[in-house]
C-alpha cells in the first residue's frame, strides 16, 4: 500500500492532467473503463456539456451525477473556477477519481437521501430513472438511445427527456447524432 | 423449537410438479427436523397432497411480471413475516444433495443468499457499472421477520427499483448488499451444474461434487456463457444429477 501510494504521488507530480493521473494509478483491469469515459461519443458530450455551461451558468457550485470518470471536468471546468461536486454510485469508481478531485461522494442519487445545492448535470440518463421526478431546481440532462443490457432508460428525443423529468421551463436543447448513436440535451428548470 | 418453514414459487409451464414433489422429497431426506411445506403456485395439480399450496403474492402486480424479476421472493419476508422460526426458499432448479439442517437452522441475523464463487471475483467491481451481480437467490434462508425491512424498502421505491433494474437479484447487490443488508452462505455449500465451483481453478461443468450440499442448475447466464459452460437444465441433465433427481421420486 505504501508502494502504491509513493507510486500514486509521483504520477500526480509529473502529470500535468487529471487524465494521465486516472491513466496511471487505476488497476489495470479497470483502465479500460477510463478509455471508454474518454472514447469520442463521450469527448463530443463533454464538449457540448462544456459550451453549455459557459453559455448558461453563472452558479458557481454545481453538481455533477453519475460522473464516473470525470478527468474532463476536472481539467477543463475546474480549471475557470467551478466548484463540481461528483457523484456516482460505483464505488471503485470513487476510489479511483479520489486521485483527482476531493468532492466525490459514493451515493445512488436516485435510491439515496441526496441534497444538491445547485444546478444538477446528468448525462447518462438513460442509465438511470429520471431524476427530474426526484429532485428540483435547474438541471442540464441527456442521454443517448443506445440499447444494452445496464441501459433502463434510452433517450430517444429532448421531448422524451421534457416530459419524463417533468421540466417546465426550457432554456436549451438539442439533439444531435454521433455515429449512429443519437443524443439528446436539454436544460432546463423542474 | 418453532417448526421449520420451506417455501418454492412455481408459475407458468416451464417446470412440471414433479418439480415441486422432488424438491419436498429431498427436504424429507436432508432435513432432520420437522418442517412445512409451501408452494405459491398458479397451478397446483400434480403436487403431492402433504404441500401445502398458497396463491402468488400479488404486492407488485403493477408492475409487468418479467421470467427475472422475482418480486414474489421480496414478498416471502411480509406474507410469512408473522410465522416464527427458520425460513428458507428453494428455487424449483437445484438439487439438494447432502443434509442442509445446520444451514437452516443456525441462528442468522441477516437473510443468506448465495454468492456466485465461480464467477470472476475481480468481474462485478471492473463491470459495476454495467449491471453485473454476484449474487444468486436460488437457495435463501432467513428466520423470524428478518427481511421485512427489504421488503419494506422495495415496496417504497418499487417505481424506481422496477424501472431501473432488470432482475431481482440485480436489485439486491446494487441496492441491498452495497448497505452491507444481506449475508451469504460461505464457499463449500453451494455449486453450478452448468458452470463449476470456484473461479479460476475449479470451473468444470457437469461434474458431480458429492460434497457439496447444493448444485444449482442456472440457465440464466446464456447469453454471457463462456464457451465451455453448458445450459442444462436439471430435467434435461444425464447420468448421476438425473439419476439423484428422481430417486427423490421413491421417498
Amino acid at each position: 500500500m505504501i508502494e502504491f501510494e509513493s507510486f500514486a504521488s509521483s504520477i500526480l507530480k509529473t502529470k500535468t492532467n487529471a487524465y494521465d493521473v486516472l491513466w496511471y494509478s487505476v488497476p489495470e483491469t479497470r483502465r479500460h473503463n477510463v478509455s471508454s469515459a474518454n472514447n469520442r461519443y463521450n469527448t463530443t458530450l463533454n464538449d457540448k456539456i462544456h459550451n453549455i455551461i459557459l453559455n448558461y451558468f453563472d452558479e458557481e457550485d454545481i453538481n455533477m451525477v453519475c460522473s464516473w470518470y470525470m478527468n474532463y471536468h476536472v481539467d477543463k471546468l475546474e480549471k475557470l473556477g467551478y466548484n463540481i461536486t461528483y457523484y456516482d454510485s460505483d464505488p471503485y469508481v470513487c476510489e479511483d477519481c479520489d486521485l483527482i478531485s476531493e468532492n466525490i461522494k459514493n451515493v445512488d442519487v436516485i435510491f439515496d437521501n441526496v441534497k444538491f445545492n445547485g444546478p444538477v448535470i446528468h448525462k447518462f440518463c438513460e442509465d438511470t430513472y429520471p431524476i427530474g421526478r426526484l429532485h428540483k431546481g435547474k438541471f442540464l440532462l441527456a442521454g443517448c438511445n443506445k440499447k444494452r443490457l445496464h441501459i433502463c432508460n434510452p433517450i430517444e428525443s429532448t421531448s422524451q427527456l421534457i416530459e419524463q423529468n417533468n421540466i417546465k421551463d426550457v432554456l436549451y436543447e438539442e439533439e444531435y447524432e454521433f455515429q449512429r448513436v443519437k443524443y439528446s440535451i436539454v436544460l432546463g428548470w423542474i | 423449537m418453532a417448526m421449520t418453514n420451506f417455501y418454492c414459487l412455481k408459475w407458468g409451464t416451464k417446470y412440471g410438479p414433479q418439480y415441486v414433489n422432488r424438491l419436498f422429497n429431498s427436504l424429507k431426506v436432508h432435513y432432520d427436523n420437522p418442517f412445512s411445506f409451501t408452494c405459491l403456485t398458479d397451478d397446483s395439480n400434480g403436487f403431492d397432497s402433504d404441500i401445502i399450496v398458497d396463491k402468488i403474492p400479488t404486492d407488485f402486480e403493477e408492475f409487468p411480471r418479467t421470467q427475472i424479476f422475482t418480486s414474489e421472493k421480496m414478498c416471502y419476508f411480509n406474507t410469512y413475516k408473522h410465522i416464527s422460526g427458520s425460513k428458507a426458499w428453494f428455487d424449483l432448479d437445484i438439487l439438494i444433495q447432502n443434509n442442509i439442517t445446520e444451514l437452516i437452522d443456525r441462528k442468522k441475523n441477516k437473510v443468506t443468499y448465495i454468492w456466485n464463487y465461480w464467477r470472476n471475483e475481480e468481474a462485478h467491481k471492473t463491470n459495476y457499472g454495467w449491471m453485473t451481480t454476484p449474487i444468486n437467490s436460488s437457495f435463501v434462508a432467513w428466520q423470524d421477520d428478518i427481511g421485512l425491512d427489504m421488503y419494506e424498502r422495495l415496496v417504497k421505491d418499487k417505481d424506481k427499483a422496477f424501472f431501473t433494474y432488470p432482475s431481482y437479484d440485480k436489485y439486491l447487490f446494487y441496492q441491498e448488499h452495497r448497505k452491507g443488508n444481506i449475508a451469504f452462505w460461505e464457499p463449500g455449500i453451494v455449486y453450478n451444474y452448468n458452470i463449476g465451483v470456484s473461479y479460476p481453478d475449479d470451473l468444470e461443468p457437469t461434474s458431480h461434487r458429492p460434497n457439496y450440499k447444493i448444485c444449482l442448475f442456472n440457465t440464466s447466464h446464456k447469453a454471457w456463457a463462456k464457451p465451455n459452460e453448458t445450459h442444462i437444465e436439471l430435467d434435461e441433465a444425464e447420468g448421476w444429477a438425473y439419476d439423484k433427481w428422481i430417486s427423490y421420486d421413491r421417498v
